[in-house]
Protein backbone atom coordinates (compact mmCIF):
# COMPACT_ATOMS: atom_id res chain seq x y z
CA UNK A 1 0.00 0.00 0.00
CA UNK A 2 3.07 2.33 0.63
CA UNK A 3 4.16 1.74 -2.65
CA UNK A 4 1.22 2.59 -3.95
CA UNK A 5 0.61 5.56 -2.43
CA UNK A 6 4.22 6.85 -3.18
CA UNK A 7 3.44 6.35 -6.69
CA UNK A 8 -0.21 8.09 -6.44
CA UNK A 9 2.13 11.47 -4.81
CA UNK A 10 4.66 11.18 -7.07
CA UNK A 11 1.67 12.00 -9.85
CA UNK A 12 -0.49 13.87 -8.18
CA UNK A 13 2.48 16.57 -8.15
CA UNK A 14 3.13 16.15 -11.58
CA UNK A 15 -0.08 15.66 -13.12
CA UNK A 16 -2.31 18.25 -11.39
CA UNK A 17 -1.36 20.03 -8.02
CA UNK A 18 2.22 21.39 -10.31
CA UNK A 19 0.16 21.78 -13.30
CA UNK A 20 -1.64 24.71 -14.24
CA UNK A 21 -2.58 23.51 -17.51
CA UNK A 22 -4.46 20.95 -16.32
CA UNK A 23 -6.56 23.18 -13.96
CA UNK A 24 -7.12 25.53 -16.87
CA UNK A 25 -8.37 23.04 -19.37
CA UNK A 26 -9.45 20.59 -17.06
CA UNK A 27 -11.68 22.82 -14.50
CA UNK A 28 -11.78 26.41 -15.35
CA UNK A 29 -12.73 25.90 -19.04
CA UNK A 30 -15.86 23.28 -18.77
CA UNK A 31 -16.25 26.07 -15.18
CA UNK A 32 -16.31 29.06 -17.49
CA UNK A 33 -18.57 27.29 -20.54
CA UNK A 34 -21.00 26.66 -17.58
CA UNK A 35 -21.54 29.89 -16.58
CA UNK A 36 -21.28 31.77 -20.12
CA UNK A 37 -24.23 29.45 -21.09
CA UNK A 38 -26.34 29.52 -17.89
CA UNK A 39 -25.89 33.05 -16.49
CA UNK A 40 -24.56 35.00 -19.58
CA UNK A 41 -26.13 33.99 -22.55
CA UNK A 42 -29.47 33.17 -21.32
CA UNK A 43 -32.27 32.03 -23.56
CA UNK A 44 -35.89 31.06 -22.76
CA UNK A 45 -37.94 31.12 -19.77
CA UNK A 46 -36.89 31.33 -16.19
CA UNK A 47 -37.93 28.02 -15.57
CA UNK A 48 -36.65 26.63 -18.98
CA UNK A 49 -33.03 28.05 -17.44
CA UNK A 50 -33.76 26.33 -14.33
CA UNK A 51 -34.07 22.88 -15.99
CA UNK A 52 -31.25 23.92 -18.74
CA UNK A 53 -28.58 25.24 -15.69
CA UNK A 54 -29.33 21.76 -13.92
CA UNK A 55 -28.53 19.18 -17.05
CA UNK A 56 -26.04 21.61 -18.65
CA UNK A 57 -24.13 21.03 -15.51
CA UNK A 58 -24.05 17.15 -16.50
CA UNK A 59 -22.51 17.97 -20.40
CA UNK A 60 -19.78 19.88 -18.68
CA UNK A 61 -18.90 17.44 -15.88
CA UNK A 62 -18.68 14.92 -19.19
CA UNK A 63 -16.79 17.50 -21.18
CA UNK A 64 -14.26 17.66 -18.30
CA UNK A 65 -13.88 13.78 -18.45
CA UNK A 66 -12.78 14.18 -22.12
CA UNK A 67 -10.26 16.29 -21.74
CA UNK A 68 -8.36 14.91 -18.92
CA UNK A 69 -8.41 11.55 -20.81
CA UNK A 70 -7.65 12.50 -24.29
CA UNK A 71 -5.57 15.64 -23.85
CA UNK A 72 -3.97 15.16 -20.19
CA UNK A 73 -3.75 11.69 -19.54
CA UNK A 74 -2.73 10.67 -23.03
CA UNK A 75 0.05 13.19 -23.06
CA UNK A 76 1.21 12.08 -19.62
CA UNK A 77 1.52 8.71 -20.02
CA UNK A 78 3.10 9.34 -23.82
CA UNK A 79 6.10 11.72 -22.27
CA UNK A 80 6.58 9.21 -19.74
CA UNK A 81 6.84 6.19 -22.09
CA UNK A 82 9.80 8.64 -24.84
CA UNK A 83 11.27 9.54 -21.49
CA UNK A 84 11.72 5.77 -20.45
CA UNK A 85 10.06 5.88 -17.12
CA UNK A 86 7.19 3.41 -18.00
CA UNK A 87 10.94 1.40 -19.23
CA UNK A 88 12.39 2.14 -16.37
CA UNK A 89 9.51 1.01 -14.15
CA UNK A 90 8.59 -2.57 -15.32
CA UNK A 91 12.68 -3.22 -15.16
CA UNK A 92 12.24 -3.02 -11.16
CA UNK A 93 10.53 -5.77 -8.95
CA UNK A 94 7.64 -4.12 -8.68
CA UNK A 95 7.23 -3.39 -12.48
CA UNK A 96 4.66 -0.84 -13.87
CA UNK A 97 1.73 -2.46 -11.21
CA UNK A 98 1.66 0.29 -9.23
CA UNK A 99 2.32 3.00 -12.55
CA UNK A 100 -0.88 1.96 -13.80
CA UNK A 101 -3.18 1.42 -10.62
CA UNK A 102 -1.73 4.95 -9.37
CA UNK A 103 -2.93 6.84 -12.52
CA UNK A 104 -6.12 5.11 -13.13
CA UNK A 105 -6.78 6.08 -9.28
CA UNK A 106 -5.75 9.55 -9.99
CA UNK A 107 -7.62 10.17 -13.02
CA UNK A 108 -10.95 9.00 -11.25
CA UNK A 109 -10.24 10.97 -8.01
CA UNK A 110 -9.86 14.19 -10.20
CA UNK A 111 -12.92 13.40 -12.50
CA UNK A 112 -14.67 13.29 -9.30
CA UNK A 113 -12.88 16.45 -8.09
CA UNK A 114 -14.03 18.21 -11.42
CA UNK A 115 -17.72 17.22 -10.93
CA UNK A 116 -17.99 18.08 -7.58
CA UNK A 117 -16.47 21.76 -8.41
CA UNK A 118 -19.26 21.95 -10.99
CA UNK A 119 -21.78 21.07 -9.04
CA UNK A 120 -20.45 23.75 -6.62
CA UNK A 121 -20.82 26.25 -9.09
CA UNK A 122 -24.05 25.25 -10.23
CA UNK A 123 -25.41 25.50 -6.57
CA UNK A 124 -23.57 28.63 -5.88
CA UNK A 125 -23.92 30.62 -8.91
CA UNK A 126 -27.81 29.08 -10.42
CA UNK A 127 -28.66 27.89 -7.05
CA UNK A 128 -29.27 24.27 -8.29
CA UNK A 129 -30.74 22.40 -5.64
CA UNK A 130 -28.50 18.93 -5.15
CA UNK A 131 -28.92 16.83 -1.93
CA UNK A 132 -25.63 15.15 -0.68
CA UNK A 133 -27.32 11.87 -1.98
CA UNK A 134 -27.95 13.48 -5.54
CA UNK A 135 -24.27 14.73 -5.43
CA UNK A 136 -23.01 10.88 -4.33
CA UNK A 137 -24.74 9.75 -7.49
CA UNK A 138 -23.64 12.21 -9.88
CA UNK A 139 -19.79 11.63 -9.08
CA UNK A 140 -20.43 7.58 -9.24
CA UNK A 141 -22.10 7.93 -12.47
CA UNK A 142 -19.07 10.67 -13.79
CA UNK A 143 -16.45 8.14 -12.50
CA UNK A 144 -18.18 5.01 -14.31
CA UNK A 145 -18.91 6.92 -17.37
CA UNK A 146 -15.66 8.16 -17.72
CA UNK A 147 -14.06 4.53 -17.87
CA UNK A 148 -14.14 3.96 -21.94
CA UNK A 149 -13.40 7.48 -22.09
CA UNK A 150 -9.98 7.18 -19.60
CA UNK A 151 -9.07 3.44 -21.78
CA UNK A 152 -9.36 5.88 -25.22
CA UNK A 153 -6.90 7.77 -23.56
CA UNK A 154 -4.57 5.03 -22.46
CA UNK A 155 -4.58 3.83 -26.02
CA UNK A 156 -3.97 7.18 -27.25
CA UNK A 157 -0.91 6.84 -25.31
CA UNK A 158 0.16 4.31 -27.29
CA UNK A 159 0.83 6.82 -30.43
CA UNK A 160 4.61 7.55 -30.74
CA UNK A 161 4.48 11.01 -32.60
CA UNK A 162 3.23 13.71 -30.39
CA UNK A 163 2.14 16.03 -32.80
CA UNK A 164 -0.01 13.17 -34.34
CA UNK A 165 -1.23 12.86 -30.78
CA UNK A 166 -2.69 15.94 -30.45
CA UNK A 167 -3.75 16.21 -34.01
CA UNK A 168 -6.27 12.84 -32.83
CA UNK A 169 -6.74 14.39 -29.71
CA UNK A 170 -8.09 17.36 -30.79
CA UNK A 171 -10.00 15.19 -33.85
CA UNK A 172 -11.79 13.17 -31.26
CA UNK A 173 -12.75 15.79 -28.44
CA UNK A 174 -13.96 18.64 -30.25
CA UNK A 175 -16.41 16.57 -32.87
CA UNK A 176 -17.40 14.07 -30.07
CA UNK A 177 -18.53 17.12 -27.96
CA UNK A 178 -20.38 18.57 -29.94
CA UNK A 179 -22.10 15.51 -32.20
CA UNK A 180 -22.98 14.12 -28.31
CA UNK A 181 -24.85 17.50 -27.83
CA UNK A 182 -22.18 17.99 -25.05
CA UNK A 183 -22.45 22.27 -26.06
CA UNK A 184 -25.51 22.14 -27.38
CA UNK A 185 -29.06 19.97 -27.86
CA UNK A 186 -28.17 17.12 -29.65
CA UNK A 187 -32.18 18.41 -31.70
CA UNK A 188 -30.32 21.04 -33.26
CA UNK A 189 -28.45 18.86 -35.44
CA UNK A 190 -29.17 16.34 -38.23
CA UNK A 191 -30.81 13.52 -38.01
CA UNK A 192 -28.23 11.48 -39.22
CA UNK A 193 -25.74 12.94 -36.64
CA UNK A 194 -28.17 12.60 -33.80
CA UNK A 195 -28.43 8.33 -34.34
CA UNK A 196 -23.95 8.68 -34.19
CA UNK A 197 -23.92 10.94 -31.52
CA UNK A 198 -26.48 8.87 -29.57
CA UNK A 199 -24.34 5.61 -29.72
CA UNK A 200 -21.04 7.77 -28.21
CA UNK A 201 -19.80 7.05 -24.87
CA UNK A 202 -20.15 11.05 -23.97
CA UNK A 203 -23.95 10.73 -24.99
CA UNK A 204 -24.52 7.68 -22.65
CA UNK A 205 -23.02 9.09 -19.94
CA UNK A 206 -24.58 12.33 -20.28
CA UNK A 207 -27.84 11.10 -20.80
CA UNK A 208 -27.32 9.19 -17.35
CA UNK A 209 -26.63 12.27 -15.99
CA UNK A 210 -29.55 13.96 -17.11
CA UNK A 211 -31.92 11.70 -16.28
CA UNK A 212 -30.25 10.91 -12.61
CA UNK A 213 -30.43 14.53 -12.46
CA UNK A 214 -34.19 15.42 -13.01
CA UNK A 215 -34.74 12.14 -10.85
CA UNK A 216 -35.56 9.90 -13.27
CA UNK A 217 -34.92 5.88 -13.87
CA UNK A 218 -31.41 5.36 -15.47
CA UNK A 219 -32.20 3.44 -19.07
CA UNK A 220 -30.28 0.38 -18.71
CA UNK A 221 -29.67 0.70 -22.56
CA UNK A 222 -27.05 3.77 -21.50
CA UNK A 223 -25.72 1.60 -18.73
CA UNK A 224 -25.05 -1.57 -21.00
CA UNK A 225 -23.62 1.01 -23.75
CA UNK A 226 -21.22 2.39 -21.43
CA UNK A 227 -19.92 -1.52 -20.18
CA UNK A 228 -19.85 -2.40 -23.83
CA UNK A 229 -17.68 0.79 -24.87
CA UNK A 230 -15.46 0.32 -21.69
CA UNK A 231 -15.07 -3.86 -22.91
CA UNK A 232 -14.08 -2.92 -26.04
CA UNK A 233 -11.76 -0.46 -25.70
CA UNK A 234 -9.82 -2.56 -23.20
CA UNK A 235 -10.25 -5.05 -25.99
CA UNK A 236 -8.27 -2.82 -28.23
CA UNK A 237 -5.92 -1.82 -25.72
CA UNK A 238 -4.60 -5.42 -25.35
CA UNK A 239 -4.80 -6.66 -28.81
CA UNK A 240 -2.29 -3.20 -29.58
CA UNK A 241 0.01 -4.26 -27.09
CA UNK A 242 0.02 -7.61 -28.09
CA UNK A 243 0.45 -6.87 -31.35
CA UNK A 244 3.17 -4.72 -30.32
CA UNK A 245 5.18 -7.19 -28.38
CA UNK A 246 4.69 -10.03 -30.87
CA UNK A 247 6.26 -7.54 -33.88
CA UNK A 248 9.05 -6.82 -31.53
CA UNK A 249 8.62 -3.07 -31.99
CA UNK A 250 8.38 -2.17 -28.52
CA UNK A 251 11.93 -1.52 -27.77
CA UNK A 252 11.54 2.43 -26.82
CA UNK A 253 13.65 3.05 -23.80
CA UNK A 254 14.05 6.58 -24.20
CA UNK A 255 16.71 5.70 -27.08
CA UNK A 256 16.25 6.94 -30.51
CA UNK A 257 18.76 5.04 -31.81
CA UNK A 258 16.95 1.80 -32.57
CA UNK A 259 14.88 2.93 -34.75
CA UNK A 260 11.83 -0.24 -35.34
CA UNK A 261 9.54 1.05 -32.90
CA UNK A 262 5.66 2.35 -33.43
CA UNK A 263 4.08 2.45 -29.61
CA UNK B 1 35.41 -20.04 -9.55
CA UNK B 2 32.17 -18.52 -9.25
CA UNK B 3 29.04 -18.87 -11.16
CA UNK B 4 28.75 -16.61 -13.97
CA UNK B 5 26.70 -13.72 -13.66
CA UNK B 6 25.52 -13.39 -17.75
CA UNK B 7 25.87 -16.38 -19.83
CA UNK B 8 25.06 -15.71 -23.78
CA UNK B 9 25.06 -18.72 -25.96
CA UNK B 10 25.14 -18.36 -29.82
CA UNK B 11 22.75 -15.59 -29.57
CA UNK B 12 20.86 -14.22 -32.53
CA UNK B 13 17.83 -11.95 -32.81
CA UNK B 14 16.43 -10.23 -36.04
CA UNK B 15 13.90 -7.62 -36.57
CA UNK B 16 11.51 -9.08 -38.85
CA UNK B 17 13.61 -9.53 -42.11
CA UNK B 18 16.74 -7.52 -40.70
CA UNK B 19 19.44 -9.46 -38.41
CA UNK B 20 20.80 -7.81 -35.93
CA UNK B 21 22.64 -10.17 -33.58
CA UNK B 22 24.51 -13.49 -35.13
CA UNK B 23 25.66 -15.98 -33.25
CA UNK B 24 26.91 -14.05 -29.98
CA UNK B 25 28.85 -15.65 -27.14
CA UNK B 26 29.98 -14.40 -23.55
CA UNK B 27 30.01 -15.45 -20.01
CA UNK B 28 30.68 -12.64 -17.74
CA UNK B 29 32.11 -13.24 -14.19
CA UNK B 30 31.17 -11.16 -10.93
CA UNK B 31 33.11 -7.93 -10.68
CA UNK B 32 34.09 -7.74 -14.08
CA UNK B 33 33.67 -4.89 -15.91
CA UNK B 34 32.92 -5.43 -19.71
CA UNK B 35 33.28 -2.37 -22.04
CA UNK B 36 30.89 -2.50 -25.26
CA UNK B 37 31.60 -1.37 -28.41
CA UNK B 38 30.84 -1.03 -31.68
CA UNK B 39 29.43 1.42 -34.61
CA UNK B 40 25.54 2.52 -34.74
CA UNK B 41 23.21 -0.16 -35.30
CA UNK B 42 25.72 -2.60 -34.73
CA UNK B 43 23.17 -4.61 -32.19
CA UNK B 44 24.72 -3.04 -28.72
CA UNK B 45 21.75 -2.04 -27.47
CA UNK B 46 19.50 -4.67 -28.82
CA UNK B 47 22.14 -7.55 -27.02
CA UNK B 48 21.65 -5.16 -23.18
CA UNK B 49 17.59 -5.25 -24.36
CA UNK B 50 18.42 -9.41 -24.34
CA UNK B 51 20.09 -9.53 -21.47
CA UNK B 52 17.13 -7.61 -19.45
CA UNK B 53 14.44 -9.25 -20.95
CA UNK B 54 12.87 -5.75 -22.62
CA UNK B 55 13.14 -7.98 -25.77
CA UNK B 56 11.48 -11.40 -26.20
CA UNK B 57 13.07 -14.57 -27.39
CA UNK B 58 16.11 -14.19 -25.54
CA UNK B 59 17.03 -17.62 -26.05
CA UNK B 60 20.65 -18.95 -25.32
CA UNK B 61 21.00 -16.13 -22.30
CA UNK B 62 21.46 -17.05 -18.60
CA UNK B 63 21.57 -14.29 -16.12
CA UNK B 64 21.71 -14.77 -12.36
CA UNK B 65 21.04 -18.16 -12.99
CA UNK B 66 17.73 -17.94 -14.65
CA UNK B 67 15.76 -16.17 -17.61
CA UNK B 68 15.85 -12.75 -18.37
CA UNK B 69 14.19 -10.67 -16.04
CA UNK B 70 13.72 -13.41 -13.69
CA UNK B 71 12.66 -11.60 -10.12
CA UNK B 72 16.20 -11.58 -9.01
CA UNK B 73 17.85 -10.09 -11.88
CA UNK B 74 15.19 -7.54 -11.67
CA UNK B 75 15.90 -7.04 -7.90
CA UNK B 76 20.03 -7.20 -8.40
CA UNK B 77 20.35 -5.21 -11.80
CA UNK B 78 20.68 -1.22 -12.24
CA UNK B 79 20.36 0.01 -15.78
CA UNK B 80 21.19 3.45 -17.30
CA UNK B 81 18.90 3.85 -20.06
CA UNK B 82 20.64 5.52 -22.79
CA UNK B 83 17.88 8.54 -22.89
CA UNK B 84 17.10 10.35 -19.76
CA UNK B 85 14.28 10.83 -17.44
CA UNK B 86 13.37 14.29 -18.45
CA UNK B 87 10.34 14.72 -16.89
CA UNK B 88 7.93 17.75 -16.50
CA UNK B 89 7.27 19.24 -12.75
CA UNK B 90 9.71 16.53 -11.04
CA UNK B 91 12.29 17.47 -8.90
CA UNK B 92 15.33 15.42 -8.44
CA UNK B 93 14.63 14.09 -5.22
CA UNK B 94 11.15 13.12 -6.02
CA UNK B 95 12.68 10.68 -9.18
CA UNK B 96 14.80 8.96 -7.37
CA UNK B 97 12.92 8.44 -3.73
CA UNK B 98 10.07 6.96 -6.20
CA UNK B 99 12.82 4.64 -8.09
CA UNK B 100 14.35 3.73 -4.69
CA UNK B 101 10.95 2.40 -3.42
CA UNK B 102 10.36 -0.37 -5.90
CA UNK B 103 13.24 -1.72 -4.58
CA UNK B 104 13.51 -3.55 -0.73
CA UNK B 105 16.81 -2.41 -0.14
CA UNK B 106 17.40 0.89 -1.33
CA UNK B 107 19.88 3.58 -0.31
CA UNK B 108 18.37 6.91 1.33
CA UNK B 109 17.69 9.17 -1.20
CA UNK B 110 20.22 11.93 0.69
CA UNK B 111 22.93 8.87 0.23
CA UNK B 112 22.43 8.49 -3.53
CA UNK B 113 22.58 12.30 -4.06
CA UNK B 114 25.76 13.35 -2.53
CA UNK B 115 27.37 9.98 -4.19
CA UNK B 116 25.97 11.06 -7.48
CA UNK B 117 26.72 15.02 -6.95
CA UNK B 118 23.34 16.12 -7.27
CA UNK B 119 22.59 17.34 -3.45
CA UNK B 120 22.26 21.12 -4.49
CA UNK B 121 19.86 19.98 -7.64
CA UNK B 122 17.44 17.90 -5.03
CA UNK B 123 14.71 20.39 -5.29
CA UNK B 124 15.42 21.03 -8.42
CA UNK B 125 12.76 20.45 -11.38
CA UNK B 126 14.12 17.64 -13.75
CA UNK B 127 13.32 19.71 -16.45
CA UNK B 128 15.38 22.50 -16.17
CA UNK B 129 18.96 20.22 -15.18
CA UNK B 130 21.46 20.35 -18.01
CA UNK B 131 22.75 17.54 -20.02
CA UNK B 132 25.29 15.95 -17.57
CA UNK B 133 23.14 16.73 -14.38
CA UNK B 134 20.24 14.87 -16.27
CA UNK B 135 22.67 12.11 -16.63
CA UNK B 136 23.83 11.59 -13.53
CA UNK B 137 20.23 11.83 -12.18
CA UNK B 138 19.87 8.51 -14.76
CA UNK B 139 22.69 7.15 -12.81
CA UNK B 140 21.21 7.94 -9.48
CA UNK B 141 18.17 6.04 -10.35
CA UNK B 142 20.02 2.97 -11.93
CA UNK B 143 22.43 2.55 -8.34
CA UNK B 144 20.03 3.60 -5.44
CA UNK B 145 19.52 -0.05 -5.13
CA UNK B 146 22.97 -0.79 -4.72
CA UNK B 147 22.75 -3.72 -7.91
CA UNK B 148 25.11 -6.39 -8.38
CA UNK B 149 24.74 -5.86 -11.73
CA UNK B 150 25.22 -2.62 -13.64
CA UNK B 151 23.85 -1.90 -17.27
CA UNK B 152 25.31 1.93 -18.47
CA UNK B 153 24.89 2.48 -22.10
CA UNK B 154 26.83 5.90 -23.18
CA UNK B 155 26.46 6.81 -19.79
CA UNK B 156 28.78 9.84 -20.49
CA UNK B 157 26.87 11.60 -23.43
CA UNK B 158 26.77 15.29 -22.67
CA UNK B 159 28.96 15.56 -19.17
CA UNK B 160 31.51 17.84 -19.37
CA UNK B 161 35.21 16.74 -18.89
CA UNK B 162 34.82 17.15 -14.77
CA UNK B 163 31.82 15.48 -15.13
CA UNK B 164 33.00 12.64 -17.13
CA UNK B 165 36.51 12.08 -14.95
CA UNK B 166 34.17 12.03 -11.41
CA UNK B 167 31.63 9.66 -13.13
CA UNK B 168 34.30 7.57 -13.79
CA UNK B 169 35.64 7.77 -10.32
CA UNK B 170 32.27 6.23 -9.42
CA UNK B 171 32.63 3.20 -11.52
CA UNK B 172 36.05 3.18 -10.02
CA UNK B 173 34.18 2.75 -6.65
CA UNK B 174 31.82 0.26 -8.06
CA UNK B 175 34.72 -2.51 -8.83
CA UNK B 176 36.03 -2.18 -5.35
CA UNK B 177 32.66 -2.90 -4.26
CA UNK B 178 32.75 -6.13 -6.65
CA UNK B 179 29.53 -4.81 -9.23
CA UNK B 180 29.56 -5.98 -12.42
CA UNK B 181 29.42 -3.77 -14.93
CA UNK B 182 28.69 -3.40 -18.88
CA UNK B 183 28.96 -0.37 -20.22
CA UNK B 184 28.74 0.94 -23.88
CA UNK B 185 30.09 3.98 -24.86
CA UNK B 186 31.86 5.92 -28.43
CA UNK B 187 34.18 7.41 -25.79
CA UNK B 188 36.52 4.36 -26.84
CA UNK B 189 39.51 5.90 -24.89
CA UNK B 190 37.54 6.03 -21.79
CA UNK B 191 36.53 2.64 -21.81
CA UNK B 192 39.71 1.48 -22.83
CA UNK B 193 40.77 2.57 -19.04
CA UNK B 194 38.10 1.49 -16.85
CA UNK B 195 37.34 -2.18 -18.87
CA UNK B 196 38.63 -5.72 -17.37
CA UNK B 197 37.61 -6.83 -21.04
CA UNK B 198 36.45 -4.88 -24.38
CA UNK B 199 33.80 -6.77 -26.90
CA UNK B 200 33.62 -5.16 -30.14
CA UNK B 201 30.59 -5.50 -31.46
CA UNK B 202 30.26 -5.01 -35.79
CA UNK B 203 27.68 -6.88 -38.36
CA UNK B 204 25.80 -8.55 -35.09
CA UNK B 205 28.56 -10.40 -33.82
CA UNK B 206 31.96 -9.76 -31.42
CA UNK B 207 34.69 -8.98 -33.82
CA UNK B 208 37.01 -8.95 -30.74
CA UNK B 209 36.22 -10.15 -26.74
CA UNK B 210 39.39 -9.95 -24.55
CA UNK B 211 41.73 -7.46 -22.80
CA UNK B 212 42.88 -3.79 -23.40
CA UNK B 213 46.84 -5.80 -23.43
CA UNK B 214 45.94 -8.50 -25.54
CA UNK B 215 44.31 -6.41 -27.92
CA UNK B 216 47.06 -4.19 -27.84
CA UNK B 217 49.66 -6.87 -28.57
CA UNK B 218 47.64 -8.37 -31.03
CA UNK B 219 48.30 -4.76 -32.97
CA UNK B 220 51.27 -3.52 -32.36
CA UNK B 221 51.25 -0.73 -34.51
CA UNK B 222 52.02 2.65 -33.89
CA UNK B 223 54.11 5.64 -34.67
CA UNK B 224 57.47 7.14 -33.76
CA UNK B 225 58.32 10.56 -34.16
CA UNK B 226 61.62 12.18 -33.79
CA UNK B 227 63.83 14.89 -34.99
CA UNK B 228 66.95 14.03 -37.39
CA UNK B 229 69.46 15.83 -40.03
CA UNK B 230 68.74 12.96 -42.02
CA UNK B 231 66.42 12.64 -45.52
CA UNK B 232 63.14 11.11 -44.35
CA UNK B 233 63.52 8.72 -47.25
CA UNK B 234 66.35 7.21 -45.17
CA UNK B 235 63.69 5.09 -43.00
CA UNK B 236 61.16 4.53 -45.44
CA UNK B 237 62.87 0.91 -46.02
CA UNK B 238 63.21 0.31 -42.26
CA UNK B 239 61.21 -3.02 -41.12
CA UNK B 240 57.50 -2.55 -40.31
CA UNK B 241 57.59 1.16 -41.44
CA UNK B 242 54.31 1.57 -43.80
CA UNK B 243 54.17 5.01 -44.38
CA UNK B 244 56.99 8.06 -43.67
CA UNK B 245 55.52 11.86 -43.34
CA UNK B 246 57.95 14.90 -42.67
CA UNK B 247 57.19 18.34 -41.71
CA UNK B 248 60.00 21.31 -41.00
CA UNK B 249 61.18 20.05 -37.51
CA UNK B 250 59.81 16.19 -37.04
CA UNK B 251 59.71 13.07 -38.92
CA UNK B 252 56.72 10.61 -37.86
CA UNK B 253 57.42 6.86 -39.22
CA UNK B 254 53.92 4.61 -39.06
CA UNK B 255 55.18 1.15 -38.33
CA UNK B 256 52.74 -2.39 -38.54
CA UNK B 257 55.31 -3.20 -35.53
CA UNK B 258 56.74 -0.59 -33.02
CA UNK B 259 59.47 -3.12 -31.74
CA UNK B 260 60.95 -4.10 -34.81
CA UNK B 261 60.92 -0.55 -36.31
CA UNK B 262 63.01 0.65 -33.22
CA UNK B 263 65.27 -2.22 -33.16
CA UNK B 264 66.27 -1.05 -36.65
CA UNK B 265 66.28 2.49 -35.80
CA UNK B 266 69.32 2.15 -33.17
CA UNK B 267 72.19 2.46 -35.66
CA UNK B 268 70.73 5.41 -36.19
CA UNK B 269 70.17 6.52 -32.60
CA UNK B 270 72.91 9.26 -32.25
CA UNK B 271 71.36 11.48 -35.06
CA UNK B 272 67.78 11.40 -33.82
CA UNK B 273 66.41 13.90 -31.20
CA UNK B 274 62.84 14.32 -29.05
CA UNK B 275 62.24 10.76 -29.70
CA UNK B 276 58.67 9.25 -28.85
CA UNK B 277 56.93 6.11 -29.54
CA UNK B 278 53.23 6.39 -29.38
CA UNK B 279 51.04 2.75 -29.70
CA UNK B 280 47.97 2.41 -31.35
CA UNK B 281 44.57 3.59 -29.14
CA UNK B 282 42.19 1.50 -28.82
CA UNK B 283 40.13 3.99 -31.39
CA UNK B 284 42.69 3.06 -34.28
CA UNK B 285 42.92 -0.29 -33.60
CA UNK B 286 38.76 -0.65 -33.57
CA UNK B 287 38.87 0.94 -36.88
CA UNK B 288 41.02 -1.05 -38.24
CA UNK B 289 39.19 -4.18 -36.89
CA UNK B 290 35.95 -2.34 -38.59
CA UNK B 291 37.28 -2.38 -41.91
CA UNK B 292 38.56 -5.60 -42.12
CA UNK B 293 35.25 -6.63 -41.31
CA UNK B 294 33.51 -4.89 -43.40
CA UNK B 295 35.75 -6.18 -45.82
CA UNK B 296 35.21 -9.55 -44.72
CA UNK B 297 32.00 -9.26 -45.34
CA UNK B 298 32.41 -7.92 -48.83
CA UNK B 299 33.98 -10.98 -49.56
CA UNK B 300 31.35 -13.66 -47.84
CA UNK B 301 28.81 -11.58 -50.21
CA UNK B 302 28.83 -12.28 -53.70
CA UNK B 303 28.41 -8.79 -55.73
CA UNK B 304 24.75 -8.66 -56.91
CA UNK B 305 24.86 -8.47 -60.70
Amino acid sequence: MKKFLNQLKFDGKRLFLRNPQYLFFVLAMPIGFYILFTKVMTMGSASEMVTFARSYMGSMIVYSIVIGALFSLAALMQHDRQVGLVQTLRLTPNGTKYYYASLLTLMGLLNALSALAIMLVAVIVNHVALSVGTGLGVLIIAVLGSIPLMTLGVLYSRIQSVELLNVLSNLTSFPLAIISGLWWPLSLLPNWVQAIGKVTPTYLTNHLLTRFLAGNALPTRDMMGIAGWAVGMLILLFALTAWQNMTKVVIHRGSTQETPSVQ
Amino acid sequence: MTNPIITLDHVAFDYGRKPVLRDVDLTVQPGEIIGLVGPNGAGKTTLLNLIQGILPDAAGITIFGGQPGNPTAKAATGSMLQGNLKLPRVRVSELISLIGAQYPHALPTNEVLTLTNLTAQANQSINTLSGGQLRRVTFACAIVHQPQLLFLDEPTVGMDAQARQEFWALIERMRTRHVTVIITSHYLEEIQHVADRIAILTQGRFAYLGSWDELQDAHNGGQISFTAPLAPTAFAHLPGVSAVTATTDHITLTSTDTDLTVQSLVPFFSDLHHFTVTRQSLETIYLDLLKEDDQNEEISQPAKV
